[in-house]
């Protein structure tokens, strides 16, 4: 039964607002108090489906980021997987900065000077197309808990 | 769709009931099991039904890519928009503020273009919408462009780069909502002189084809 409800969501026509991009983040990471930590994010693009890398080729496209809630511990950067340079069927020879399939993003960030549970939470944010179109900017939002012990 | 999950629809979702020591299995089935067997047969068949009909489509859509022909029948295109009916109301504010309706252009033939500046297939269209309009404007042919972009400050920058000469509106949620639910870009849609929807593509398909259905319609 849960096949054939898969079966009816994905019969295209359905222009609803699609889940293009799934997110798979740990339960829960160990930190060390003041010391720097990662925290490892994968991100399924749907087949079928591309959007745009973090660096897209041109300026008018909007590139895959995470906003980090200012409230947690301190980000510091995210390193993106290598993007893909690809053409498709609508841009007449010129290829796109894009990501497919599985990928893993690692963002870095310092733990609190202090132990205990903390929470991370962000917001995936990225711009689908498939070969025939492209679709509104996406969001998923991101949650992951924190051990910090000194 | 991976053909291998369809028998699973049935197998795992009515699972025969184990056979029990009081009654062989070659016993005649019970009437509960005759309903499962029956349940079972049912959503194996609206499945491969389903999965005929999909593969259909994706194969249709293929087809359509690879010889450029277009997606003008109603079950391709994006919405509940029937071809034939009459074109949903279209009242927007332009880039300087002023209103334009759609009832405004009766007697012309229509193209609207639903498109964003952050749509890649958008600006393929764009200057074949261009050419168009300078081609066929005397002859009735007016093209409107509707922004699905959230920020309305990248709109007009993005129009004057790009020299679009045919009216661009501001779009929005509820307008995409009342042309059936445009969320693939760009999606346009060909309205005649009277105001019936007459074609639409949903994504990028070629010029020769949009000039084609709107030479169409130009005719006499």
């Amino acid at each position: 039964m849960i096949a054939l409800l898969m079966l009816l969501l994905a019969v295209p026509g359905q222009f609803t607002k699609k889940t293009i991009v799934q997110i798979d983040t740990p339960d829960s990471v160990e930190a060390h108090a003041g010391k720097p930590f990662d925290v490892a994010l994968r991100f399924h693009v749907q087949d079928g489906y591309h959007i745009n890398s973090n660096k897209p080729t041109e300026e008018y496209l909007i590139a895959t980021r995470v906003e980090w809630d200012a409230a947690g511990p301190k980000h510091l950067t995210d390193d993106f997987p290598p993007a893909e340079l690809k053409q498709f069927a609508f841009t007449n020879g010129k290829k796109l900065s894009v990501f497919e399939g599985m990928q893993t993003l690692k963002a870095h960030f310092t733990a609190p000077a202090s132990a205990g549970t903390i929470a991370i939470d962000g917001v995936f944010k990225y711009q689908a197309c498939d070969q025939h179109a492209c679709y509104p900017p996406g969001k998923v939002p991101i949650h992951v808990t924190v051990k910090v012990d000194r | 769709m991976d053909e291998s999950t369809l028998p699973n629809v049935g197998e795992h979702a009515v699972p025969e009931a184990p056979p029990s020591p009081e009654t062989p299995r070659e016993a005649q089935p019970t009437p509960v099991s005759t309903g499962s067997r029956i349940l079972t047969i049912g959503i194996l068949a609206c499945a491969v039904a389903l999965a005929v009909v999909w593969i259909k489509q994706d194969s249709d859509r293929a087809k359509v890519i690879k010889e450029g022909k277009p997606t003008t029948s109603a079950a391709d295109g994006p919405s509940p928009i029937k071809i034939g009916a009459a074109a949903p109301a279209l009242v927007l504010k332009d880039l300087d503020g002023r209103t334009v309706t759609l009832a405004d252009l009766k007697g012309k033939v229509v193209m609207v273009d639903f498109w964003a500046t952050w749509c890649e297939p958008c600006q393929i269209m764009i200057p074949w919408l261009i050419e168009m309009h300078n081609r066929y404007a005397s002859q009735g042919l007016e093209i409107v462009g509707v922004a699905m972009d959230d920020d309305q400050k990248d709109v007009r920058p993005f129009v004057d780069k790009a020299k679009m000469n045919y009216p661009i509106l501001y779009g929005n949620d509820n307008i995409a909502d009342s042309w059936g639910g445009v969320f693939g870009l760009p999606t346009s849609f060909l309205i005649d002189r009277d105001g019936k929807i007459r074609a639409t593509h949903q994504g990028l398909v070629g010029k020769d084809v949009l000039e084609k259905d709107i030479k169409g319609l130009l005719q006499p």
